[in-house]
């Protein structure tokens, strides 16, 4: 009798201890299937093969990892990568693959906001599956509206992108200056229009020509006909660089346009590297994807291991970087069920905690499943994710096309919004 | 005053560039459906793929660009040829849904093989595309200069050999009436063959011209311009020739003089597109035959 009831003391204490402790390798078990979702063919292809080359990397060495700690219990795996074509509708029949036939719990993408829009109404949010895009749309961080975000934007949204624009324009030609916008007609090119225009006027800047165009127009004559008119101090361009090309010609013919009075968004950021043409003295911005004390190795891991002919951009980091931290979170939730998970992505990204890059992921492993607390910090900087599903770390990098064709970083501006 | 004036005449140009193009390409597509009864999808992959001949006859085979164009149209017109041959002949007689379907899905595929092969970065002819020739009224480039010496030739010329050869003839009775024709002692196969080619050819030559005017261009190009060439079609009325002259030059006109800031300050230029088809459905509504078309041929 007293032996039954030491064996069971001894039990229930083991119990009780076991329990008290931080949660160990052998307690976590799970697999972790992502998905990619990007335009792999069209126009966006250039980006999107890198996104998705990107993606597949950072799961090689996430997985590499976890073989080098000797966790059989954990593993990742890249389930499939589908081509949304950069168009809505393929978008969401690609979304709709990864979710249903391949099971992922995370999808690495899109990079186009109207793709992700369409994905995660459609196929993400109603299977409860977690998005990391690389849309800036501020619109889509407002589709979480359940108790924990689906949708993850690493990186800062088109309504800061507008007004750190507004800001860099006027430091540049002054704040009353007369800018003419030209935007591509879909809802990256309307939204973040809007909100340049609605923070120049606001700054005491005129807009005489505001031209919203159909960038899938055979020609675009017009259009650059229009968008040089009114004697503007500057130019503002919202597109992309493969059918930026097309509205830069006829602007070239037109006589007036001047590229070093001329800014760009972010997607115009170097378009020699995405296959197109950089039009020297012409500026943009983009989110800081490259102050992490990380990229320089991320960029010499894609210029080594990425498929050849892959262009490396520094914008890729961010599908770099989601699959850490969907990884970290994961452990700490010890679950790879996407809503548990989700409810761990602000806690392995903020502080406090140990910080830790992906050079470092094997510790950063160990920590999280020892109960530590960790800070990933990305190729792309500090992330720092909100509870609403954006980051909160805005560093804009101002990029010039050169002489020479190529463009780089000529400065880097801190934005409190 | 005069500012307004060089945006007409600039506008004026552009619409006759874009019309050509529109007209030239809408005639093939025009006979094809006249005579084979077959609404041709792929219609504007045939026009990315004598973009792209061009580009490896001017680029990769260092020729100038009126040879370029020349050996863009021979492999448009074979490659129509061959699709004719090897796949919609067998299947005719299957309708005409099934048969357009059919051809959504050559275009499909064609237009991924280029994207395969020719991968999706824009590509540019070799011509000076930031030149330009200031003529007093209008700014044109290398290429829009191309496009209107091509539209000078050819355009009058495809009037002239549907209305005054045989051949040309020939494919206009056919696209009338094919049983009245075929009873008449013409051989409606080998016209229909001939019209392919005819139609193959003149999308080379609309995709060469449509890429030298564009600048730039990739993969997409054609089924940018599809639904344009469609409404020439459609707007000139299905099965004639003429109409689709007419219809294409009308519709580039229209298109570009909208945007006329003398006009009530001009419509947006988004909403040009829209209006082709506002245009279309108007003139339908009160010409369901289209410009030229018969009613019975609907």
């Amino acid at each position: 009798m007293w032996k039954s009831f030491s064996v069971l003391f001894a039990s229930i204490l083991v119990a009780m201890l076991g329990a008290s402790q931080p949660a160990s390798a052998a307690d976590v078990s799970l697999t972790l299937k992502y998905g990619v979702l990007a335009g792999l063919t069209g126009d966006p292809a250039p980006s999107g093969q890198g996104w998705n080359e990107a993606a597949r990397l950072a799961v090689d060495q996430a997985a590499a990892t976890l073989k080098s700690l000797n966790l059989p219990g954990i593993s990742v795996v890249l389930a499939d990568s589908q081509d949304s074509q950069g168009n809505a509708q393929a978008g969401v029949e690609a979304a709709q693959k990864l979710v249903q036939i391949d099971r992922v719990n995370v999808i690495i993408g899109d990079f186009y906001s109207s793709v992700t829009s369409a994905a995660a109404t459609a196929v993400a949010i109603p299977n409860n599956v977690l998005m990391f895009t690389g849309g800036t749309s501020p619109a889509l961080t407002k589709l979480n509206t359940g108790p924990t975000p689906l949708i993850w934007q690493p990186v800062a949204a088109d309504d800061v992108q507008g007004r750190v624009l507004a800001k860099i324009i006027a430091d540049a030609l002054g704040k009353s200056a007369k800018i003419n916008v030209g935007a591509r007609n879909d809802a990256y090119g309307t939204n973040l229009s809007n909100v340049f225009k609605e923070a120049w006027l606001a700054g005491g800047g005129t807009i005489p020509k505001f031209v919203i165009y159909n960038h899938q127009q055979p020609t675009l004559d017009s259009e650059a006909q229009e968008v040089a008119q009114g004697d503007p101090d500057g130019w503002l361009f919202i597109d992309f660089c493969q059918t930026f090309e097309k509205l830069a010609l006829p602007l070239t013919r037109t006589g007036k346009w001047d590229p070093a009075k001329s800014f760009g968004s972010d997607t115009l950021n170097d378009c020699a590297s995405r296959g197109s043409k950089n039009y020297p003295g012409m500026r943009a911005t983009i989110a800081n994807a490259s102050s992490g004390t990380s990229f320089p190795a991320f960029r010499a891991l894609f210029e080594q291991k990425a498929k050849p002919g892959v262009k490396f951009q520094a914008f890729l980091a961010e599908s770099f970087d989601s699959v850490f931290v969907a990884l970290l979170a994961a452990l700490e939730a010890k679950s790879s069920d996407p809503l548990k998970i989700s409810e761990h992505v602000v806690s392995v990204t903020n502080d406090p905690g140990t910080p830790y890059s992906f050079e470092q992921l094997d510790q950063a492993i160990k920590d999280v499943l020892d109960g530590k607390k960790v800070h990933f910090i990305g190729a792309t900087g500090p992330i720092q994710f909100a509870p609403t599903g954006r980051v909160t770390a805005t560093a804009y990098d101002i990029w010039q096309h050169k002489p020479d064709g190529t463009s780089a970083v000529v400065s880097t501006i801190k934005f409190q919004p | 005053m005069q500012a307004s004036l060089h945006e007409l005449a600039q506008l004026i140009l552009n619409g006759v560039i874009t019309g050509t193009i529109l007209a030239l390409t809408g005639v093939g597509a025009s006979l094809v459906f006249g005579i084979h009864r077959v609404a041709n999808f792929a219609h504007g992959e045939y026009l990315t793929f004598g973009a792209y001949m061009g580009l490896v006859f001017n680029s990769g085979l260092g020729q100038n660009l009126a040879v370029s164009a020349l050996g863009a149209v021979g492999a448009t017109a074979l490659l129509a040829l061959a699709v004719h041959l090897l796949v919609l002949k067998p299947l005719r007689g299957r309708g005409l849904v099934a048969m357009s379907l059919i051809t959504v899905g050559i275009g499909l595929m064609l237009r991924n093989v280029v994207f395969m092969v020719a991968g999706p970065q824009i590509r540019q002819y070799d011509i000076d595309q930031s030149a330009v020739f200031d003529l007093a009224l209008v700014r044109i480039s290398p290429g829009q200069a191309v496009a209107i010496a091509i539209t000078v030739v050819v355009a009058p010329a495809m009037a002239l050999f549907l209305a005054r050869t045989p051949l040309g003839k020939s494919m206009r009775a056919v696209a009338d009436n094919r049983d009245l024709a075929a009873v008449s002692g013409i051989d409606v196969d080998r016209i229909g063959a001939y019209v392919w080619m005819l139609a193959g050819g003149l999308a080379g030559l609309g995709g060469i011209m449509f890429a030298a005017v564009q600048g730039a261009f990739d993969p997409n190009l054609g089924f940018e311009i599809l639904f344009l060439i469609f409404t020439t079609v459609v707007l000139g009325g299905i099965g004639s020739a003429y109409g689709a002259l007419v219809a294409g030059l009308v519709l580039g006109l229209v298109m570009e003089l909208s945007t006329w800031s003398g006009l009530a300050g001009g419509l947006e230029a988004r909403f040009k597109p829209i209006l082709a088809f506002v245009a279309l459905i108007g003139l339908l509504l009160y010409r369901p035959q289209g410009l030229f078309g018969r009613a019975r041929v609907l």
